[in-house]
């Protein structure tokens, strides 16, 4: 998929439509001579079948839509018979004598006839729109691609880097893209099955002519060049005409993306066309090659100027093949697509915006072409852009906490940058070790260059967190002289325990610096899996083999009734927990993803190993995230945090008797929302509390309701930020009062923004979609959200806490 | 396009099994979209949307509870102060019906006494091509037809799918809301800002929410 065109084929607005009309003919028919005459054939078949004195109709005819609709849709009349004439859908534009006059001399007069050609045509539009959709998709995906590893780039700069790319980039491997897409063209589906066996045909004959040494590729460029020119030249109104059918034809789902695309292309086409002035004459035997040369070479990045930024803790899942085989997939399964071949960030969500539209094509085609469950996690709220979901530099920013310029962030791209200095200073207090010389910082002309440099630092501060983690890890290991089970529970084998919880921190170094790396930007992914295991003290609960155990009871048929319906439930939520994530639901391949049967049997022995709790919604949710966590996690692993964090982390109620998911806590969570409401809130924030609460009449527990019984999974756009709040939940010696700090430090926030709003269903709409939200990116800074909490936190008294508690459940 | 009358807010809530299509209706209405694997909600979405009903502007400000049984205790919260209820039961799942039945009875109960009830059978688009051998319809209309005659409710059977009658029962809920309803409070002033937002019959033209990606 890597030498895939960037910018293949169909979203042109100049008069290039022909030429994009060709590559993706290419793709699905082969060999592209053809293509090229068939784009004349219609037209001259049409004129030729018509007699001589009727010229003068014919000729009114011919500057009929009907006509221009023929020329318009090459691709269509070669994708199902060669030559063919069009007729095109519009024919009620025309008069009637006109129409008349068609019939007569086309069909016959034979109505039927004309009937029957409509419905071809009709046959044909719909295919290829179809083909379109599919072709734009995969275009965009790449195209995402090459946004998402510059950062939020404006067309401007990626034509930029288009151009430079072009100009370093030479010819090869062109026809090995050729190929590829013809051969992917075969194995779509979509191709009726003669069609399909006269393309492979077609294919085979071109083979030897498709692996040509440089001068032959070059002739034949050259010849596909020439004719486009002539093309064009001669008839600007069939330029015209096909450019306006193309946008037509996009502009039901994909005219967004054509703005943004339309530049760049427009640029290397162009150039492309001018460099052909050393052409000589070509002797024009439509080599299949044409295809090639319509595709920009900007697919072989140079080495040098698209070396993707150094993730270090990406998680580039290169074995998920093991992984698959693992999980119980067999081979054939499994190829799921690589990550990188579609616009997912490193957490595996696709890019949100693709699809949506993706998802919109696949259920309007009745779902023809891809039956996927295609889905967007979120699409209720307009979500227009959240490219920046993905890994672009504002989702990576969250690695450490230097978020705070993230907002502004987001409007590096496109704005000139004039701010590098505040983001050089923000650098610098999040992270005075890493060596900064101003040097690097130096403002450059382009915001690339900027987000390039910001990639670095950013790098560079993943390291040194990284790089403090290691010595930490050492040190500790040093002191307490033990490799394993140093941290303990909450990290309290950090402390001797005699302290109250307010000394820990002051008294021992080890647990206050465990403490602090987590404040400042989480457990790196490497080390994520063996802290969280501890921390939760999954660890101790941990019996070997006791998870097969669990999973095969609860794959017996006979199981008890209570059980069967938990996990009826949880079989109900797995296709819908993170259909937009690659990693759980294979969208192209229309099968679930890798991490879909590890989240059931993690789920499915959850419920036999506390079949008094059994499967709360939420839990998949909770699971599904930490099995992104972090690379090659082994569910087992997982099930075993997941069973700590439920045993020793998350609060208890009623004296602890019930559990936090236990279906009877639901009481007690909803009084801990009421909690919030009446006391820590207007403590914490008496105006806002007063704007909100007195004033709008916002009921602030059908907001954070919500937020407990998922974790805090749906508050944050990354995935990232969920990973320190909850590293910083499992340290919270008492998580209530974590979790009733987290609630309002989240309100915190978002204070100026809600201050402004007057209507309390806005409140609503925006406390309670935060991730579905562009403004919740903007406000939620980890490190202010966890500096506030951590405040809130020292103000919440839990002796005073259980007082409330126990006054309010004798109210109700 | 301005509303000459104060906006009608209605607060409506939805309730019914899990995964019977509540939110995939309220998707369907509120941006006429539809997904396949809608993810569960938990605790209970919030949404709103405006329709014009002759020269009526109506606000429905939404609340979509979860379905999972063990949730339902959360459910007088949100119905307490609604107008109007959705009853939302799959057509091809009698569990579901059952249900539906408990929350009407429930609803006449604990909730205000005016409120307006529609029992809404979805996924129509399932059993549309039923043939007499191989029904996948469990729930028979008569069925849900008795049931909202004994108990004074609305009656649909809806496809979120299709979109099929979705806009009708929420056109038949505003109507039933009578004018004197229409919010006084903070929102009736802010109630223009969103005039024009819907055009559900355009279908199709939320494309313009969407634009280019970076």
């Amino acid at each position: 998929m890597k030498d895939q065109p960037l910018f293949g084929s169909e979203e042109s607005s100049d008069n290039l439509g022909y030429s994009a009309r060709t590559v993706l003919l290419g793709k699905i028919s082969g060999p592209i001579n053809e293509t090229v005459n068939t784009h004349q054939i219609p037209n001259d078949s049409f004129t030729t079948e018509i007699d001589n004195d009727t010229r003068t109709a014919t000729d009114s005819i011919r500057d009929s839509p009907v006509v221009s609709e023929t020329s318009r849709t090459p691709s269509a009349s070669s994708i199902f018979e060669k030559g063919e004439t069009f007729l095109g859908s519009n024919l009620h534009q025309l008069s009637d004598s006109h129409i008349n006059k068609l019939i007569r001399l086309r069909f016959g007069g034979n109505l039927l006839q004309l009937v029957k050609q409509l419905l071809l045509d009709l046959a044909k539009k719909e295919t290829e729109l179809i083909i379109l959709r599919r072709h734009s998709f995969i275009k965009e995906q790449e195209f995402y691609k090459l946004c998402s590893e510059y950062g939020n780039l404006s067309s401007l700069e990626v034509d930029k880097i288009l151009q430079k790319s072009l100009q370093k980039t030479d010819n090869s491997g062109v026809d090995e893209v050729l190929l590829e897409l013809i051969g992917g063209a075969l194995n779509e589906d979509y191709l009726p099955t003669k069609e399909k066996q006269l393309a492979m045909e077609r294919t085979k004959e071109d083979k030897p002519e498709n692996i040509p040494q440089r001068s032959r590729k070059r002739e034949k460029r050259v010849s596909s060049d020439s004719k486009l020119h002539h093309k064009s030249n001669k008839s600007t109104k069939e330029g015209e005409s096909q450019q306006e059918s193309v946008g037509r034809i996009r502009s039901d789902s994909q005219m967004s993306q054509i703005t943004a695309v339309t530049a760049p292309r427009a640029t290397w086409l162009k150039k492309w066309l001018n460099s052909t002035e050393d052409l000589q004459d070509v002797s024009g035997h439509g080599t299949p090659s044409v295809l090639g040369s319509f595709i920009p070479n900007i697919l072989k990045p140079n080495n040098e100027t698209m070396k993707p930024p150094m993730e270090l803790n990406s998680i580039a899942r290169e074995n998920s093949d093991e992984e698959i085989l693992d999980s119980g997939y067999s081979p054939s399964d499994s190829v799921i697509p690589q990550a990188n071949d579609f616009s997912v960030d490193k957490y595996g969500f696709y890019d949100s915006h693709n699809i949506r539209k993706v998802h919109k094509n696949v259920s309007e085609n009745s779902g023809d072409v891809h039956t996927n469950k295609a889905n967007i996690e979120r699409g209720s709220m307009t979500m227009h852009n959240d490219a920046s979901k993905n890994s672009s530099p504002e989702a990576e920013f969250g690695e450490f906490n230097i978020l705070n310029k993230s907002a502004a962030f987001v409007g590096i791209a496109t704005t000139d940058l004039t701010n590098a200095k505040d983001i050089k200073s923000e650098k610098d207090k999040s992270l005075a070790k890493v060596d900064i010389n101003g040097e690097s910082l130096t403002i450059h002309n382009t915001s690339i260059q900027k987000l390039k440099q910001l990639g670095e630092l950013h790098d560079l501060g993943n390291m040194e967190m990284e790089k403090q983690w290691d010595q930490y890890i050492k040190s500790v290991e040093g002191h307490y002289k033990k490799s394993n089970n140093l941290f303990g529970i909450r990290g309290l084998n950090l402390v001797d325990g005699k302290d109250s919880p307010l000394e820990y921190y002051s008294n021992n170094k080890y647990y206050r610096q465990l403490h602090d790396l987590i404040d400042k930007g989480g457990i790196p992914p490497k080390h994520r899996g063996s802290i969280w295991m501890e921390l939760t003290g999954g660890d101790n609960l941990r019996v070997n083999g006791e998870f097969e155990r669990y999973y095969q009871l609860s794959i017996d048929p006979n199981a008890d009734k209570l059980i069967q319906s938990n996990l009826n439930q949880v079989d109900l939520d797995l296709n819908r927990t993170m259909p937009s994530n690659i990693f759980f639901n294979n969208m192209l391949q229309n099968k679930p993803g890798p991490l879909y049967s590890k989240l059931k049997r993690i789920l499915y022995a959850f419920v036999l190993y506390k079949p008094e709790i059994g499967y709360c919604q939420g839990m998949n949710k909770i699971v599904g995230n930490l099995l992104l966590g972090y690379p090659n996690i082994s569910e087992e692993d997982v099930f075993w945090i997941f069973v700590g964090l439920v045993e020793e982390i998350l609060p208890r109620f009623k004296t602890s008797k019930l559990n936090y998911f236990d279906f009877q806590s639901l009481q007690s969570i909803k009084q801990d929302q009421k909690i919030i409401c009446d006391i820590y809130f207007p403590k914490f924030m008496p105006k806002l509390h007063e704007h909100l609460i007195q004033n709008l009449g916002v009921q602030v527990e059908f907001i954070t309701i919500n937020w407990w019984l998922l974790l805090f999974t749906e508050n944050f756009l990354t995935l990232d930020v969920w990973f320190k709040i909850f590293d910083n939940l499992l340290l919270s010696i008492v998580p209530e009062t974590k979790l009733i700090a987290l609630s309002l430090a989240v309100f915190k926030m978002f204070e100026s923004l809600l201050f402004n709003i007057d209507a309390v269903d806005d409140v609503y709409l925006i406390m309670n979609n935060l991730n579905h939200n562009s403004l919740s990116k903007m406000n939620l800074k980890y490190s202010e959200l966890i500096h506030t909490s951590d405040k809130f936190e020292l103000r919440i008294d839990p002796k005073k806490l259980n007082e409330y508690r126990l006054a309010y459940s004798l109210e109700y | 396009m301005s509303f000459p009358n104060p906006v009608t807010s209605v607060k409506l809530v939805l309730l019914g099994e899990a995964a019977v299509g509540k939110s995939s209706l309220v998707l369907r209405f509120v941006s006429n979209e539809f997904q396949e694997n809608k993810e569960p909600t938990i605790g209970a979405a919030f949404l709103t949307q405006k329709l014009t009903i002759g020269d009526r502007a109506i606000k429905y400000e939404i609340w979509d509870t979860a379905g999972q049984e063990r949730f339902a205790s959360l459910a007088p919260m949100y119905y307490r102060n609604a107008q109007a209820a959705l009853v939302v039961y799959d057509v091809t799942k009698p569990a579901s019906f059952v249900k539906a039945r408990q929350w009407v009875k429930e609803l006449r109960e604990q909730a205000s006494k005016d409120i307006t009830i529609a029992l809404v059978g979805n996924k129509y688009d399932l059993v549309e091509d039923d043939n007499e051998e191989d029904l996948v319809r469990k729930v028979n209309v008569e069925e849900g037809q008795n049931l909202a005659d004994e108990e004074g409710l609305l009656f649909f059977e809806t496809s979120a799918k299709t979109g099929y009658n979705v806009k009708d029962v929420f056109v038949a809920i505003g109507n039933k809301i009578p004018e004197a309803t229409a919010s006084g409070s903070d929102t009736a002033t802010n109630q223009t800002s969103g005039e024009g937002r819907i055009d559900l019959s355009g279908g199709g033209n939320f494309n313009n929410a969407t634009s280019g990606c970076c």
